[in-house]
């Protein structure tokens, strides 16, 4: 017999209870598969262009911008459809305290230690929130470097001949085109250092690998795994939801 | 053995603190994009001032000059009186100005060239002094 | 003639390179539709047969991806060797030479500039002023003798053609009237630019001053313009019997071989002056690099051709200023024999400047519904003058 309950009391471990957390809720995950399909395609043909390759640079660029407008328009879309779902990202991610300092100098959340310490004991690494340290950053750089991008990008395509299908033109003279490109070129290699680091953390790096099924699959995450990695999480949530439990008991005793 | 399976998530609402920073993002975001914008949009003008500023160098360096006439400058008189009309300042009259100083646009270029092989620069001079001798001979004859 | 005439001649001056980024700037500033665009993002390239050369492709392109052919092997091999190299430089250049050695926007660098080109081992260095001047008096007086056409006065009647007319200095404009309005070349002066003036004058007259064989002088031009290459190419510009100018460089080419050659240009004399016979010029000819310079510098002598006087005020200001289309009107009290001949007593001479080729169409549209109220009419390619001439200092500046 199984039974499913969310945002149900019960959070401490109990023996015979299996108990799964549910991390990404499916407005997130639809977000996240549309920012990754429009970065991956934004790359690989920014990329190209680029490169300044022999290829058919008119599709190549239409592709360019209307996957630009994918990957700008699902966060922008997120925003305002699970709202409390970016306000509760926005809040972990610029928030800092001591843990950070020690996952930090770990170093580094302990990542490096099968590369740089390499048959030594594994380093403490302080109880992490629902994303740790280097995500946090790396979170704060994808919105700097989105939005760098969507305004760069967008003012590089209204300054094209035709505009954007020629509804929008602006007129930026070409010592600003330069800056734009400029810009448009160092926020894209800002965001391919975080993708690089993020997708081979999420999708390669064993341990954490499992995070890409998560993000991919239905948003549960296994309890030990959360227990390891984003223990200050989890505990938030326990007490959370304890409380919650304890409010149950007296609504129904009244 | 009964197994349950448990699901725990994050709380569903949000404190003050959460949104006070998911607003602030979403303004910083906009307040970032909309300065990148006017400012890529409002240099316009501004980098077309050293157009006026390379035009005003010209006019001061006019204003401070001696002669500002064309036909004050003593070498273009000198060169027409010595040699495009000999003994006087007759602009775009004789043979030789039209030698030397005129042209032909689209497709009379070709005749233009045809005319020039023709003949030489000699030839336009010996014209040229007939057609001063004739012009003096006619001033003679007025008066 | 050089490979590297009719290589211009043939597939223009500027080219764009296959480095283009495809942002599009250039097309938006090309007068006559000669960059082919073939949708979002594509590699630009300048169509030949409808590119005027005048280059502001060129000094537009952010990413420095549009090049342009070069005569400077030509005239570094001139000077190397035994011919009398002889050197103009167009009014603009000294407006803008000093950009490319790190002084501010704004400065004159007449004196320096006619230094540094004998520092270069140029035999002769003129001036194009000095053709600036020689262009006023011959399409000045053409004017007077087309003003003097349409008033009826006898002797005229043989004038070369109607009104307006419009003036001939600019090769780019005379590139695109050639190309989109064939029909109306009549009304174009026939006179030379100052460069082409000045060379012919420099093979002939300049070579019997100086007691000289023309085939010895190597004439080279320095412009603030590409154009001017292809101009200086152009087959019918043999009147002296050789090429009138051997080889342009612009002014971008003249500071390379200015730091080519080593020379400081803080340390060049300031007070640098041109050579006699070739190189006096007025403040007439020195406004030639302005859009309405050339007008402006007419009217000065045309107002004195007709009127007999001197101008009073000599500064137009009314045909100053940098808006694309421009109009003026300048009253002319006529002389005695000319308001004679013409039964009256003043002539109200209407002017109009055009920056930005193809502002011109405006005129032209005009005289094809037969109210154009103009006489006398300035074309220049570039917005701004040869100032902001194809062959410039590039300024991108931002703040």
């Amino acid at each position: 017999m199984s039974e499913k309950e969310i945002h149900n009391p019960v959070a401490k471990e109990t023996p015979g209870v299996d108990i799964k957390i549910f991390k990404h809720h499916v407005s997130t995950r639809i977000m996240h598969l549309l920012v990754a399909v429009g970065f991956i395609v934004c790359g690989i043909t920014g990329i190209l262009l680029f490169a300044g390759l022999d290829i058919p640079r008119n599709i190549t660029a239409l592709i360019h911008c209307i996957m630009g407008v994918v990957f700008i328009g699902a966060p922008v879309v997120y925003i305002v459809v699970s709202w409390k779902s970016f306000s509760r990202f926005m809040d972990t991610c610029t928030h800092y305290d001591k843990d950070d300092l020690g996952w930090i100098t770990a170093p580094m959340g302990g990542y490096l230690d099968p590369y740089l310490f390499r048959g030594k004991p594994e380093h403490y690494v302080p109880p992490q929130d629902k994303y740790n340290t280097g995500q946090k950053l790396a979170g704060l750089c994808l919105i700097l470097g989105g939005v760098g991008l969507a305004i760069t990008g967008f003012l590089m395509w209204a300054n094209t001949g035709d505009g954007i299908f020629g509804l929008i033109h602006v007129d930026m003279g070409p010592g600003m085109t330069w800056f734009i490109w400029t810009l448009h070129f160092v926020a894209c290699v800002l965001m391919l250092l975080v993708f690089a680091v993020h997708f081979f953390l999420g999708a390669i790096y064993p341990v954490t690998n499992v995070e890409f099924g998560t993000m991919f699959g239905n948003g549960i995450a296994d309890y030990a795994y959360t227990k390891k990695k984003h223990g200050k999480w989890l505990e938030e949530m326990e007490l959370v939801e304890e409380h919650e439990v304890s409010d149950d008991k007296d609504a129904s005793s009244k | 053995m009964s197994h349950i399976e448990r699901t725990i998530a994050d709380p569903k609402g949000i404190t003050r603190r959460q949104a006070i920073k998911g607003a602030a993002t979403v303004v910083v975001s906009l307040v970032l994009a909309s300065g990148v914008g006017a400012f890529a949009l409002g240099t316009y003008k501004k980098a077309k001032e050293y157009v006026t500023k390379r035009i005003s160098v010209l006019y001061a360096n006019d204003s401070k000059r001696a002669l500002r006439t064309s036909h004050s400058n003593p070498e273009i008189t000198a060169l027409y009186e010595q040699y495009l009309s000999p003994g006087q300042v007759l602009p775009a009259k004789t043979e030789l100005s039209h030698r030397l100083l005129h042209t032909t646009y689209g497709s009379d270029a070709a005749k233009q060239i045809e005319h020039l092989n023709a003949s030489s620069v000699q030839d336009a001079k010996d014209e040229t002094e007939l057609q001063i001798e004739e012009l003096n001979a006619a001033k003679k004859e007025a008066k | 003639m050089s490979d590297i005439r009719e290589a211009i001649l043939k597939e223009g001056v500027v080219f764009i390179n296959d480095q283009c980024k495809g942002c599009d700037d250039c097309v938006k500033v090309c007068p006559n539709d000669a960059i082919t665009v073939a949708g979002l993002g594509t590699k630009h390239v300048i169509d030949p047969e409808k590119c005027l050369s005048c280059g502001q492709c060129l000094i537009t392109c952010p990413f420095a991806r549009i090049e342009e052919k070069s005569m400077l092997d030509d005239v570094r091999a001139a000077l190397a060797g035994d011919k009398i190299v002889m050197v103009q430089e167009a009014p603009a250049v000294r407006a803008a030479l000093g950009v490319e050695f790190g002084l501010p926007e704004g400065t004159d660098t007449e004196g320096k500039m006619l230094s540094a080109m004998r520092e270069l081992g140029f035999d002769k260095v003129y001036d194009t002023v000095f053709g600036a001047d020689l262009t006023i008096m011959e399409e000045g007086h053409e004017l007077v003798a087309r003003i003097l056409k349409s008033l009826g006065v006898k002797g005229y009647e043989d004038a070369e053609a109607e009104l307006p007319q419009f003036t001939s200095c600019c090769p780019g404009w005379v590139r695109y009237a050639e190309l989109n309005h064939s029909d109306m070349l009549a009304h174009l002066s026939t006179a030379k630019s100052p460069m082409m003036m000045h060379g012919a004058i420099m093979k002939t007259y300049g070579a019997e001053q100086l007691g000289i064989d023309p085939a010895d002088i190597y004439s080279v031009a320095v412009m603030p313009c590409t154009a001017k290459k292809r101009e200086c190419s152009r087959p019918e510009f043999v009147s002296s019997g050789y090429p009138d100018v051997d080889a342009v460089i612009t002014t971008r080419e003249l500071a390379q071989m200015i730091r080519d050659a080593g020379i400081d240009f803080e340390m060049l004399d300031e007070n640098g002056k041109a050579d006699s016979v070739m190189g006096e010029g007025t403040g007439a000819g020195v406004i030639f690099g302005n859009t309405g310079g050339v007008m402006e510098a007419a009217l000065r002598t045309a107002y004195k051709a007709l009127s007999g006087k001197e101008l009073e005020q000599i500064e137009v200001h009314a045909v100053r200023g940098e808006d694309s289309v421009r109009e003026a009107t300048v009253s002319i009290p006529l002389k005695a024999e000319i308001a004679e001949a013409a039964g009256v007593d003043t002539f109200d001479l209407n002017v109009a400047v055009v920056s930005g080729t193809a502002n011109v169409e405006t005129v032209f549209d005009k005289i094809e519904s037969g109210s154009c109220p103009y006489h006398f009419v300035e074309v220049m390619n570039c917005p701004g003058g040869c100032v902001n001439g194809g062959g410039q200092p590039i300024n991108h500046t931002i703040l």
